[in-house]
């Protein structure tokens, strides 16, 4: 946008009613609104620049204010005037961006501010040209209706309706009061015959008029204390929060209806009263409304009226769009442990809502700082669980650790079913508390399961390494065995030799006569790949104790020859992998 | 859990204005004597010593603040309507204020109200201020002290509108306005999905500001009667109607706008209604009925369709849901409700009757005059209607309500022009129905019904009977509105 002509360019007209100063400082001020407006339009609302540029303009206000007073400005098409000066033009290559334009297009005629306009007023006028700056087809309102509303003190306007210039003007005097067919008995009804003769209707004359002297005037006299009521109804009319009215009537409407397209728009319309009244913090309210909902699904069973099931199934579906879940993330993070009445409510209308609403209510339970509210969720999470896992298992993806920890209360108390997937994941989650807790829980329902978690063996955390040796360690299994032997060969240079003793002890544990000869060579050969790790004092050890483990006689007579072996280090291993089994008080001879 | 409304009571300053406003209103209605009156002046008194400090006591307008020995008045949710008021109140007189003495605390009752009573009027005048003057001084007040408003040049200040011409013609084109916008809603309600009321809400708001100006020129143009487009100009007049109730008994503007919209629509279910049971002349059988009887719910269902703020959306959502309901909740639709009606609900329940039963409609055999329909609803108080705002109703009309047809002991046929709100004063100010030559009535000499006799002291010109005007086939508006 750009303003089409500075303003000190224009000419002081001769019979100006403005005073030279006057004039030049309107004209100052007139180009801080049309930069602001600029600015305003470029930038969102909360953007520095634009809360910079109503802060400038209020200051130009303030300043023109102290020594001028109200400021007129006539909007005309392409023009701003303030008299008759003329103080801006419209361009002509962005007239659709003009603030005139936009004042003009709705019939503004003037515009007038104020002494004692404030900051925030100047801010609502913003907004409001800029709510209605494209006029939707079906609008609302427009700049007039919203400045209206807005009511704004030290902004006034004055606007022409530009929509019924085409419209004739009523004209009472062709318009027949009565019957069209009887109008002519009724031009020639004399008055004096009336009361004998009918006219087109009867004048009705068995009520007593109001005039009649039978009606005393007391009985329509207004009491002083029916003053005061009447200023009563006016406060409270006028105070009147009306949310649980309106919920009452469209139940009251819902539960008429007989067209499914009716139930259907009027369900939109309670969805945009829901929106409002989270905003309202009005909860009790939303509870007894999505209650009665609930009993209006099951009112009519029949087959006739599924639509209505269908209707309000997609009800609480759309309930749970993000929008409506991002309203009320807002609200829980603005509770504090005292708000308990809040909370519990919050809590009951969360169950109302699609498992969706996981997704959003997650990441709460690291953000807030009311263990109630957190507590609160967890509960909420459980419940919405049961009727759809997914959205908790997308949770999980989040490579929030501390996401993954705070939903351990709910994970660790799934039930048994089709959970399993949800504890997989787990075992993947960054964090090694989450990991660990899916691992236990996983082991507990099925030890064959150790079997796909084997890869965890390398995992980062000792904790659950070990977790999975004794896994791996509860029972024999030529598939755990294999891989076993397929991760020692292929991790020979490993230098955790903790690492290492703990491999060949699972061995042991969980192998067979299979794994014998293997573990013959690494306990008794002698200086071949050397490199890899053959040869090793640990890896001779581990062997002897994974033989003494399985416990086969093949493995004991292996044992016994290392026992005696011409090398000091094939001996020296035996030694150790027996003193440390004893030491742990297996005894490896049965 | 909804939030309690939260009062705060009148400063000093502000107690003082509105003790003075009440007053002012009072004085309008009621006789000198009656115990309102006196009650008036006392509080009045009270809180004129309670802010009294110094020499003299001034209240002035600037720019539309209000200030109280040059305090200016903070303008919030609860002074708004008050000051608001006031400001057209004086503003109406080219005032700019008044300024008492300390002598005003010796004033008797009777010179307090000669000076309330020559204030009320001077909005009548020609030069308002010099008429406030000129009366002062006859009646030997010295106490107050008129303030002229300094001149300024505002040719488009509605404050300045004052010829009735003027007035006559915003109303005309409200009216107009407002049965378009209407009947355009109407039509696209049925088939969009959504409808946009910036229209209505524009044409709505212009008509509050000039009712608030004006509202007795809407009551004579709400007596337009259109026989075969019924609907449409019953929910225009209905909307008038309501919206002069809400004048009446203070609503703020934007309570008026919301009114206004909620009586417009109030019957906007009756589209989904067949034509052949809107005009059956018989009685309509069960079938019929219950379709009939459920347009209220469905103005409700079909207004949740239109797109505007959700404020006001939620205050117009309810009262066409009730306007059928009846004050006692004996009415339909047939619903377990048992909320009392809101106060929009009341007041469209009232100028829905009236209006419906003041219209020529083909399944009456008769009509009511508009005095009669006023007899017949005050029975119904209590039952059918809010008790107190039906009396508002019939205080706001007089007991000859604009549109009534006369007849007089000259043999005379006369249109109410005017009804009479004069304190203690029944006879109205009307208009001869004169018949030309092709049998048409013309609208004769206007007539003040409450001259009497200098000598006898008896009415020059008695009513002896009332009329409705389509009985005689008068388009009562037609002759209303030029006679304005
Ligand atoms: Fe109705
Ligand atoms: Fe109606």
């Amino acid at each position: 946008m750009q303003i089409s002509k500075p303003a000190e360019h224009i000419k002081h007209s001769q019979d100006s009613l403005l005073p030279a100063q006057e004039l030049q400082d309107t004209k100052q001020l007139v180009n801080v609104l049309l930069l602001a407006w600029k600015s305003y339009c470029l930038y969102p609302e909360r953007h520095a620049a634009s809360i910079k540029a109503l802060e400038n303009l209020e200051s130009a206000f303030s300043v023109f204010f102290s020594t001028h007073s109200d400021l007129r400005l006539s909007v005309k098409k392409d023009s701003l005037l303030c008299e008759s000066e003329t103080l801006h033009e419209v361009s002509s290559d962005t007239p659709s961006e003009d603030i005139v334009s936009l004042l003009y297009r709705d019939g503004i005629q003037w515009l007038e501010f104020r002494q004692g306009l404030r900051q925030e007023e100047l801010t609502s006028f913003f907004n409001i040209l800029n709510k209605y700056r494209e006029l939707e087809e079906e609008t609302e309102g427009d700049i007039v209706t919203g400045l209206i509303d807005g009511n704004l003190e030290h902004i006034n306007i004055k606007a022409v309706d530009t929509f019924w210039q085409d419209v004739p003007l009523i004209d009472f005097s062709n318009i027949n009061p009565s019957l069209p067919e009887t109008e002519d008995s009724a031009k020639h009804i004399e008055p004096e015959k009336t009361e004998q003769q009918e006219g087109p209707r009867r004048n009705d004359i068995s009520t007593r008029s109001i005039a009649d002297p039978s009606i005393s005037e007391e009985l329509w006299e207004i009491s002083p204390a029916e003053y005061e009521e009447l200023q009563k109804m006016v406060l409270e009319e006028e105070n009147w929060d009306n949310t649980e009215d309106i919920f009452d009537v469209l139940l009251v409407i819902l539960g008429s209806q007989t067209d499914q397209y009716n139930f259907s728009s009027v369900l939109d319309f309670t969805l945009e009263e829901v929106a409002e009244a989270i905003e309202q913090d009005e909860y009790g309210l939303l509870l007894n409304l999505f209650q009665s909902l609930h009993q209006l699904l099951y009112r009519d069973a029949s087959d006739e009226h599924d639509w209505v099931r269908l209707l309000i199934e997609g009800f609480f579906q759309d309930l749970s769009s993000s929008k409506i879940f991002d309203l009320i993330t807002a609200k829980l993070m603005l509770l504090n442990d005292s708000d308990t009445e809040k909370i519990q409510a919050l809590r009951q209308i969360l169950l109302f809502l699609s498992p969706t609403g996981i997704l959003s209510l997650g990441p709460i339970l690291i953000q807030t700082r009311s263990s109630a509210v957190r507590k609160m969720i967890l509960e909420a999470i459980e419940y919405l669980c049961l009727r759809d896992l997914e959205p908790l298992e997308k949770l999980l993806d989040s490579p929030e650790k501390e996401l993954g920890e705070s939903l351990l209360p709910v994970l660790s108390r799934l039930k048994k079913g089709r959970t399993n997937k949800i504890f997989f994941k787990m075992t993947e989650h960054p964090s090694a508390k989450v990991r660990r807790e899916g691992i236990r829980v996983l082991l507990v329902r099925d030890p064959f399961f150790v079997q796909k978690l084997f890869s965890l063996i390398d995992d980062p955390h000792k904790e659950i390494r070990k977790d999975i040796f004794a896994g791996i360690a509860m029972q024999r299994s030529s598939v755990l065995e294999n891989m076993l032997l397929k991760y020692i060969k292929e991790n020979f240079d490993k230098k955790d030799t903790a690492h290492i003793l703990a491999c060949y002890e699972a061995l042991g544990r969980c192998g067979s006569a299979a794994a014998t000869p293997f573990l013959r060579r690494i306990l008794l050969d002698q200086g071949w790949n050397w490199f890899k790790g053959y040869g090793k004092l640990i890896h001779r050890e581990g062997a002897a104790t994974a033989l003494a483990l399985l416990d086969t006689r093949a493995a004991k007579n292996i044992l016994q020859t290392a026992s005696k072996s011409k090398f000091k280090v094939v001996r020296e291993a035996f030694d150790k992998a027996m003193a440390k089994i004893d030491a742990s008080g297996e005894d490896s001879n049965g | 859990m909804a939030n309690l409304p939260k009062y705060r009571s009148y400063t000093l300053y502000e107690n003082f204005l509105h003790s003075f406003y009440s007053l002012l209103q009072t004085t309008r209605i009621h006789k000198d004597d009656h115990k309102l009156v006196t009650a008036g002046i006392s509080k009045f008194y009270d809180s004129f010593a309670s802010c009294m400090q110094g020499e003299s006591l001034t209240i002035k307008i600037s720019n539309d603040h209000f200030f109280i020995q040059d305090k200016q008045l903070s303008y919030n949710r609860i002074s708004k309507n008050l000051i608001d008021n006031m400001a057209r109140y004086f503003n109406a007189r080219e005032l700019e204020g008044l300024k008492f003495s300390l002598a005003s605390r010796e004033a008797s009752n009777e010179a307090i109200l000669a000076f309330m009573r020559l204030l009320d009027s001077a909005d009548q005048r020609q030069n308002p201020v010099a008429f406030l003057q000129t009366g002062l001084n006859l009646k030997n007040i010295d106490w107050v002290e008129v303030l002229k408003k300094p001149e300024k040049p505002q040719e488009d200040k509605l404050s300045t509108l004052k010829g009735k011409s003027e007035r006559r013609e915003w109303a005309r084109k409200d009216y107009t306005y407002i049965s378009a916008s209407f009947k355009e809603v109407a039509q696209k309600v049925t088939s969009k999905g959504r409808v946009g009321m910036r229209k209505t809400v524009r044409v709505i708001q212009d008509m509050v500001t000039h009712l608030i100006e004006d509202d007795e020129v809407y009551s004579a143009i709400s007596t337009l009667r259109v026989f075969d487009d019924y609907t449409f100009t019953h929910s225009v007049n209905v909307a008038i109607l309501s919206m002069c109730i809400g004048k009446h008994i203070n609503l703020s503007p934007r309570s008026l706008e919301r009114l206004g919209i909620c009586a417009l629509f109030h019957d906007l279910g009756k589209i989904e209604v067949p034509d052949r049971i809107l005009n059956k002349p018989g009685k309509l059988d069960d079938a019929e009925l219950k379709l009939l009887e459920e347009h209220s719910l469905n103005s409700a269902r079909l207004i949740t369709k239109l797109r505007t703020s959700r404020d006001r959306k939620a205050k117009i959502l309810l009262p066409p849901f009730e306007h059928h309901l009846k004050y006692n909740l004996s009415g339909y639709p047939y619903t377990n409700w048992k909320k009392p009606l809101t106060l929009f609900g009341r007041i469209i329940s009232i100028a829905d009757v009236y209006d419906a039963i003041t219209s020529p409609r083909i399944y009456r055999k008769t009509i009511m005059s508009p005095d009669r329909a006023l007899g017949f609803m005050l029975d119904g108080a209590g039952k059918d209607f809010d008790p107190i705002l039906i009396k508002v109703f019939i205080n706001m009309f007089g007991v000859y309500p604009v549109g009534t047809l006369l007849k007089l002991n000259s043999g005379e046929l006369a249109l109410v022009i005017s009804s009479s709100r004069m304190k203690g004063e029944k006879a109205p100010l009307a208009c001869i129905m004169e018949k030309d030559i092709n049998g048409r009535y013309k609208q004769g000499a206007t007539v003040n019904l409450a001259e009497r006799d200098a000598e006898t002291g008896d009415y020059m010109r008695e009513i002896i009977e009332t009329y409705h005007p389509s009985t005689f086939g008068i388009q009562p508006a037609e002759h209303i509105f030029s006679g304005y």
